[in-house]
This record gives C-alpha cells, sequence and structure tokens, in this order.
C-alpha cells in the first residue's frame, strides 16, 4: 500500500498541469499505455510526465565576494545572471565569453561572511580604514597583482581564525548589500524561462575543514530582506544554521534547503560520526539534518567528490579528479597520515562513504543522517558558470585561461600548493521538475529527483521498483512507466514483495554537444549481517558489443581523442543507452542504497584545449583527456517493520 | 521634488555640470588665493570625531580632536603641493583610482535615470530582435540510432510506413517523440546546434528527412511554425527597463568618454613597424 502511495504521489507532483488539462486526477494510465498500439493515435501521449531536465549551477560567487573579488573579479552579480542566459560578456580577464548554450537556472551564492565589503576594502572606505589589516589589505589589493593574490590568502586565514577586523561585520552594512543583491536575483528571474534563486554561501571552515553550504530560498526579496544572511561569523555550527534555517521558515512563511560541497576538503567532518560539538549523533541530529539538507554537491571545481579508490579499490572509475592533498587551507595534510587514519578520514568526506555510513547510522538511530541526494555545481568565482571542457573560465578570475595558468597554483598555503590543472572543469547540477519556476525547481530539489553532472548535460532517467521487466526498456515512452510502475531517483522503496528483489530502470540519452555514452553502472551501498556496509559496482548496460571479463567488468570503450588537435569522433559508444536492472543480492532484511553513474566515452580534457590553443607543451603529470559523467541521487530499500 | 530627481533631463545636465567642474580642475592648474587658504568646516571636524568613535568605541578626547584636526590640515596641504608638483602624475595606482572614482560618479548618475513609458516603448520598437519571441514549433520526431546496423534501410521503411498513415517506432525513447509549442532556443538544447535551421527548412503537415542531429538521425513531422510576436510592452516591461538600463549605462561612459576625448588633441607617438 506505502509503496502505491508513494507512486502517486511522485505522479501528483510532477504532473500537476498535465492532471489539470485532463480533468479526473485517476485516470487509468493503463488505457492511455494500451492506446499507444492504435495507429495514428499515440504521438499526442507522453506529455502527462516531465520531458525536460533542467540545468544549472546553484553554486556561483561574483566580486560580491571577497575572496573572488581579490582575486581580481570585477564582475557581478547582474553580469553573472546574465551571462547563465545566454548573453555575452567580457570576463575580468577581458576574455569575450559566451556558454554554448544557456542554463535553465543559476544561484548567485555569495559568502555571507564580510559579504560585498572586500568592496569597500578596495575602495578605502573610511569606516574600515581604522584598522591596520584593513588597510594593509587595501594597499595590498590596490598594488595589484601578486600582492592582490597574498591578501586574498590573508583573508581566507582570517575568516578561518576568527580575527576578522570588526569593521568587517557591521550589520547595517550587510543589510544593505545583501538587498541590493535580492533586487537584482528577483530582477532576473523569469517564470518559465529562467530562474534565478535567492541565495548565498554559509562558509564554515573550522581549522580549514571545510564545512561550507550554499543556502536556498524558494521565495521572492519581499521574504528574504526580512533576514540577513546568517553566517559562520553568527556560528560555526551548522546546528545552528538549522536552527536560524527553522526561524526563517516560522517568521516569513517561506521555504530554504542547503546545500554542502567539498566533503573531500573536510578532514572528514563532512558526513561526520559525531556532531559538530563531538556529541554523539542522535535520531533528532539525523532528522533536523535531513530536514534540511536534502542534496550535496558532490562535483565542482575544487575535485570530485563521489568515490575515493583507496575506499573503492574495485572502482576502475573512483579515481577522478580526485582532490585529496589535504583540507580546504591545506593545514591539515593527508600525506602524513598512516593509510588507516587516512581511509578513516576519508570516509567521512566522500558521497559514497557517507550514504553507505548513513546506512550504519539508520540502524542505530532509527533515522539516516545521511540520506542525501546529488547535485553537481561549479563554485567558479569568476561570475562564469562554465563548466564545459572546451569553455572552461576557472575557479577564479586569476585561473581565466593564459598560456600558464595550468601551471600556476590555485591555493598556496605556506608553500603547499595546489596547481591550476588540477582543476576540474565541472559540474552542473540536473532537476527533473513539471516547469522552471522557483517553486517547482526547489520543490524537485528537496524531494531528490535530481542528479549531477561534471559539466555535460547529459538525460539521465533512474527508476526502481518491483515489477521493471525487460520489455519496459524497449517500450516507447519509458519515463512513463518508470513513474507509473516505481519511484524515480530520491525516492524510497519499502516492504519488499515475497520472493521479490528491486528492479531498476535506467536510461540515458548523450549530450548533443558532447561525446556518445560509454556505460551505465549501478552502485549499490547495503549493510551486511552484523551491519557493517558495503559496496559493489555493476555494470549494467553499455555500447558496442563488449564481453565482461572473469571479475564481471566491462572492458575500456576504446579512446578517439587527438589530444594534439584537442578534437575526438563519436565513433565509439553509444548516443542513447537503456536498460532494466534486477538487483541479483538482493536481501529483504537488510537496507540499501541503489544509485546510476553514465559515463561518456573519453574526450579532451580543457587541459588538452589550453595546449591546442596556447601552443604550450604540458608535463606529463598532467591529464589530457576526461570521461564525462552523471551522478543520479539514490534510491533507498528500507526494510518493513 | 522627488519626480524632478528622478527626471532623465535633470541627470543629464548634472553629469554636464560634473563634468564642466572636472574640467575646470583638469584645465586650470594654476595657483590662487584660495589654493594657499585652509578652512576646516564644522562639518569636517564632525566626521572626524565620527570616524574616530567607531574604531576606538568611545569619543575623542579635546586634545585628540585637536591632534586629529591638525593632521587633516597637514594631509590636505601634502595633497594640493602634491598634486601642484604633479607627483600623483606617475603614480598607476592613483591615476587609476581617480578615473574609477569618476566612472563611480557616472555611473550613479545613470542608474538614477527612470525611463518614461514611452521611452520604453520607442526602446522595444528600435530592439525587436532582443526581445522578439522565439519561434516554436510543434513537431512529431521518430529516433534512430546511428549506430544500428541497418540504419538507412530502417530509416526508409519507417518513413514509408508514416507516410502511408501508419504508425511505426524508431529506437529509445527518452526523446520525446511529440513536441508542443517548443521554442527554437529549448529545441537547439535538446537536439544540438542548427537544428532548429533544419526545422525551418521543412514543409508543414508531412513526414520527412532523415535530419541530422547531435543525437542522430531523425524522421520529422512538422505540424505547426509559429514567428515569435513582438511582446507589448506592458507584459515585458521590468525586462525592457532592465535591458534599457543596462544599455544607458554604457551609452552614457562612451559619450563621456568621446566627449572627454574631444577636448584633447590626442598625438600618439606610435613606433615604427
Amino acid at each position: 500500500m506505502m509503496k502505491y502511495l508513494r507512486v502517486a504521489l511522485a505522479v501528483v507532483i510532477v504532473t500537476p498541469l498535465a492532471l489539470a488539462q485532463e480533468g479526473p486526477a485517476d485516470h487509468d494510465k493503463d488505457q492511455v499505455a494500451a492506446s499507444f498500439s492504435e495507429p495514428g493515435y499515440s504521438p499526442y501521449a507522453g506529455r502527462n510526465i516531465p520531458t525536460r531536465v533542467f540545468f544549472g549551477d546553484t553554486h556561483l560567487h561574483t566580486s560580491i565576494s571577497g575572496d573572488a573579488f581579490g582575486f581580481g573579479n570585477r564582475l557581478n552579480d547582474e553580469d553573472a545572471l546574465r551571462f547563465a542566459r545566454g548573453a555575452e560578456v567580457t570576463s575580468a580577464g577581458g576574455i569575450q565569453v559566451k556558454l554554448s548554450r544557456p542554463l535553465d537556472f543559476l544561484v548567485v551564492a555569495d559568502h555571507a561572511e564580510a559579504y560585498g565589503a572586500m568592496i569597500s576594502v578596495y575602495d578605502g572606505d573610511p569606516a574600515l580604514m581604522g584598522d591596520p589589516k584593513t588597510k594593509r589589505w587595501n594597499k595590498m589589493l590596490r598594488a595589484g597583482g601578486e600582492l592582490s593574490f597574498q591578501a586574498v590568502m590573508e583573508m581566507i586565514q582570517s575568516v578561518s581564525e576568527k580575527s576578522l577586523p570588526p569593521e568587517l561585520l557591521d550589520k547595517k552594512f550587510f543589510r544593505s548589500k545583501w538587498e541590493q543583491h535580492t533586487a537584482i536575483a528577483d530582477q532576473y528571474n523569469e517564470p518559465g524561462n529562467f530562474t534565478s534563486f535567492q541565495g548565498y554561501e554559509w562558509s564554515s571552515h573550522p581549522g580549514g575543514n571545510n564545512l561550507h553550504r550554499v543556502v536556498i530560498f524558494r521565495d521572492d526579496a519581499d521574504k528574504v530582506n526580512r533576514i540577513i544572511p546568517f553566517s559562520a561569523f553568527d556560528s560555526q555550527n551548522p546546528e545552528e544554521l538549522w536552527k536560524w534555517m527553522q526561524t526563517y521558515e516560522e517568521r516569513t512563511g517561506g521555504s530554504i534547503l542547503a546545500i554542502p560541497h567539498n566533503g573531500n576538503l573536510s578532514s572528514g567532518t563532512m558526513f561526520d560520526v559525531e556532531t559538530f560539538e563531538g556529541k554523539r549523533l542522535s535520531r533528532a541530529y539525523a532528522e533536523t539534518r535531513m530536514r534540511w539538507e536534502p542534496l550535496i554537491e558532490v562535483t565542482q571545481i575544487k575535485g570530485d567528490g563521489e568515490a575515493h579508490p583507496l575506499l573503492s579499490p574495485n572502482d576502475e572509475f573512483a579515481d577522478y579528479e580526485t582532490w585529496d592533498k589535504g583540507n580546504m587551507d591545506l593545514s591539515v595534510l593527508k600525506k602524513d597520515l598512516s593509510e588507516s587514519e587516512k581511509k578513516s578520514m576519508l570516509a567521512g568526506e566522500y558521497a559514497r562513504s557517507g550514504l553507505k555510513r548513513g546506512l550504519e547510522f539508520e540502524q542505530k538511530l532509527g533515522t539516516n543522517p545521511y540520506k542525501y541526494g546529488l547535485i553537481g555545481s561549479t563554485d567558479a568565482h569568476t561570475s562564469l558558470a562554465t563548466a564545459a571542457e572546451e569553455n572552461f573560465f576557472g575557479k577564479h578570475s586569476g585561473k581565466e585561461p593564459t598560456a600558464h595558468r595550468w601551471d600556476h597554483p590555485i591555493f598556496d598555503f605556506n608553500g603547499v600548493k595546489i596547481m591550476g590543472w588540477q582543476q576540474a572543469a565541472s559540474g552542473y547540477a540536473a532537476v527533473w521538475a513539471s516547469e522552471n519556476t522557483r517553486e517547482a525547481l526547489f520543490d524537485a530539489m528537496r524531494r531528490k529527483e535530481t542528479y549531477a553532472t561534471t559539466g555535460s548535460r547529459m538525460t539521465v532517467r533512474f527508476f526502481g521498483g518491483w515489477d521493471f521487466v525487460a520489455e519496459d526498456a524497449n517500450g516507447r515512452l519509458p519515463a512513463d512507466v518508470g513513474y507509473r510502475k516505481g519511484v524515480p531517483m530520491g525516492g524510497d522503496l519499502s516492504h519488499a514483495p515475497h520472493g521479490k528483489a528491486p528492479s531498476f530502470l535506467v536510461a540515458a540519452m548523450k549530450d548533443p554537444y558532447n561525446g556518445n555514452l560509454d556505460r551505465i553502472q549501478i552502485i549499490k551501498g547495503w549493510l551486511d549481517a552484523k551491519g557493517n556496509s558495503l559496496e559493489k559496482v555493476y555494470d549494467v548496460v553499455w555500447s558496442g558489443n563488449r564481453e565482461p571479463d572473469s571479475n564481471g567488468k566491462v572492458p575500456p570503450v576504446g579512446n578517439t581523442v587527438d589530444v594534439e588537435n584537442a578534437t575526438w569522433t563519436n565513433t565509439i559508444g553509444a548516443p542513447e543507452l537503456i536498460a532494466v536492472w534486477t538487483d541479483p543480492d538482493f536481501d529483504p532484511e537488510r537496507s540499501a542504497f541503489y544509485y546510476s553513474r553514465v559515463i561518456e566515452i573519453p574526450t579532451p580534457r580543457w587541459t588538452a584545449y589550453d595546449a591546442k590553443r596556447f601552443g604550450v607543451q604540458m608535463s606529463d603529470e598532467v591529464p589530457m583527456t576526461t570521461q564525462e559523467r552523471a551522478y543520479t541521487s539514490p534510491i533507498w530499500y528500507t526494510p518493513g517493520n | 521634488m522627488k519626480k524632478i530627481l528622478r527626471e532623465p533631463l535633470l541627470h543629464f545636465l548634472l553629469i554636464g555640470a560634473a563634468l564642466f567642474v572636472v574640467f575646470g580642475l583638469v584645465n586650470d592648474r594654476t595657483f590662487s588665493d584660495a589654493d594657499t587658504r585652509i578652512v576646516v568646516s564644522a562639518g569636517r571636524i564632525e566626521q572626524l570625531s565620527i570616524i574616530f568613535a567607531k574604531t576606538w568605541q568611545r569619543p575623542a578626547t579635546p586634545e585628540e580632536l585637536r591632534g586629529l584636526v591638525d593632521d587633516f590640515v597637514l594631509e590636505e596641504i601634502y595633497y594640493r603641493q602634491a598634486v601642484a608638483m604633479g607627483i600623483d602624475r606617475d603614480d598607476t595606482v592613483i591615476r587609476r583610482r581617480l578615473r574609477q572614482k569618476f566612472e563611480f560618479l557616472t555611473d550613479d548618475m545613470a542608474a538614477a535615470v527612470a525611463p518614461t513609458d514611452e521611452e520604453l516603448a520607442t526602446y522595444l520598437a528600435a530592439n525587436e530582435d532582443v526581445f522578439l519571441g522565439d519561434t516554436t514549433y510543434t513537431f512529431d520526431q521518430v529516433y534512430f540510432n546511428p549506430e544500428r546496423p541497418d540504419l538507412d534501410i530502417r530509416v526508409a521503411e519507417v518513413l514509408w510506413e508514416l507516410q502511408t498513415g501508419k504508425d511505426a517506432v524508431g529506437d529509445g525513447g527518452l526523446l520525446p517523440f511529440y513536441f508542443e509549442a517548443t521554442p527554437a532556443q529549448s529545441v537547439e538544447r535538446t537536439f544540438g546546434q542548427g537544428f532548429s535551421a533544419s526545422l525551418d527548412a521543412l514543409p508543414t503537415g508531412e513526414w520527412q528527412g532523415p535530419i541530422e542531429s547531435g543525437l542522430g538521425l531523425h524522421l520529422i513531422r512538422v505540424q505547426t511554425r509559429v514567428q515569435g510576436t513582438l511582446p507589448k510592452l506592458a507584459e515585458i516591461r521590468p525586462i525592457v527597463e532592465r535591458e534599457w538600463a543596462n544599455e544607458k549605462r554604457l551609452e552614457i561612459r562612451k559619450s563621456i568618454n568621446e566627449q572627454l576625448l574631444s577636448n584633447y588633441e590626442v598625438v600618439i607617438d606610435w613606433p615604427a613597424e
């Protein structure tokens, strides 16, 4: 019964318009399906499910963010929104830039800490010049170049050390900058065409361990102007952020959610085994966290956080754009740890291990604290939401295209460096919704009907249920069958019918501007009899006639990349893949999660385009090809009572 | 009064006046009596004490205030001497900073200008291409995976079946086979660059193809193709105002650049090739 309720709910959520047009809400889908076979009648069906996925960036910084400004970004929120909607703009470095095609939505998410203040430091606002530190930064910023870079590094460290000058924290100043931005965000929000969300970033990184969250509102300026953003200066504890979010909803009647990012730079504190204050996780903690944080940002420029090769040694695709030198300010270095210490730290950093940890805690607490869906975003500080390899404008304005950006450090803390070439041209958030509005997209995010991509815009469907059969993959309307017989990505299964294992309908279509597809995989995480979590990667469907080897692994798809010319051909791979897969090792007594990973054929990495366009030779350690991918939100199985 | 302040004409006059003042400073750099007399106004003293109080969280004592005023007087003297001696001229930081302050000034003025409905209507009419709605297409499509071995034969078969009124299927199912009133931009996003141009070339009401896209091959029946129309100002006023303001900002900057340049004779000593 429960399952049918959920299916019905999913259909109601995704199809309000279509249902309204068709009249009776309990229309007989089987009858509709049967009519497909009648000649000349069928083409008009298929409209009552979302046929389009919306792509956007939930995490973009502009010159309002202190660090972005310090790195030389002079493009503001308005420039960022114009660019995302498809306009050509001039980058801070003076290069003309345009997206291959517009995005559907954008969250300008500037740091709440010292919001808009760096511009005023640069301007030499007398109210800020009393402090010797601010005055010194002012001089360094004005001098530009290396000194400007140094000022920014000092600023980031001051935020970590809570030693920022008090003038930068003035609330009245903050409010004026916030309201200036919320007006712009409303101005560019065009329901049906382009969604511009109200939002910001809460930037807590105690001890340099990244706990940042992007905060997104469902509401207009009239509601969000009734608050000023809760910042890490108010508290570095995520539980305090959630309290404030609760207060926001109670006070304004609005809706709000938060998306953590860069667990890979958190020293294991993102999906931790204890709370911020070092207490044991409780059921209340788990419920509160899941109330406010339905999603995590799993891939972005500062590395991909789906899986780590040390945690998933049997997953040959796990080592993708891995950033594991240390935490955010490189004050904790992973090379100083033993292998077991490193493993236990990584387990609190990567999405897959976090999901597994969630199952373990669910068994103890009754609620899963890490039951999150997945999205990707850029975290670019350039006001430019670029994630395509051939059009990548870097992490910050100092990393816009130049002949030597690959060879200059992107982070440099006391001589420990991360190099420019290590930036990942990633990623975007894909959201299945009924229409392109703040409300529809926000609600889809809350129900986790989302997936992450590393910058490519492939279409991915993923449904779980008990009755999918192979023919469902050959049908004319897989998505229609998916909603009718199961739950979409982000959904729940429970109460396994006797003798049945969950089956999944998974389908992907390539990005028409990008490479073909290599394969679709399903990643399963589950608990064994002792309550320990396990994982396994299944190749579910792949291009060509490749035979799995003795370990069941499908061999590599091949490689058509011509690195020297930064080109490839779509002579390998497939434009579309679809399959039904049933879990071969299902135990109805044990919790599990399933998510799909779609992998493209190799294409040139952004470094290959740089090498070609600037005519530079990069060192051997620099990767020149990439396999773009998508990660869907999981579908969870929880045994009934 | 408020209405007058928002009057565009007044703002252009103000910008002109500001420029005049600046030209005066630039063009006439001789010392006059006014340049050797320093007046510290009550307002200035108040500002100095406020900054002090904000920094130290307490009011300044009379001695401290005297010290601040004396320092201000010296700062003013140094400033005037420095400018008179021209030592600001070779300093890139000072020069850039002054240019930026000047630009802030004019940008602020441009931002304060509120357009009338007539102005916006004229702007809308003059920029039809920007505000014109996308062409929308209602069409059926049948998709073929270009990898399939019998591609040409199968495409021809299906085309014949469709053209003779039968129902036939292609490959896959992720791509909808019916697109209703879909704007060109959205068509391009789904099928790749140039696809809407392919649709433009097709007659309506009949099955055609195959047409190539970034995904594979398609048989297409365009049912209707509706040219985008120009919305009325009332329907899209905020968008028109936004675009108008953006253009105005750039325009004012450009016209100021031109006015400034017209006051100078510019000699550029290009190195010989």
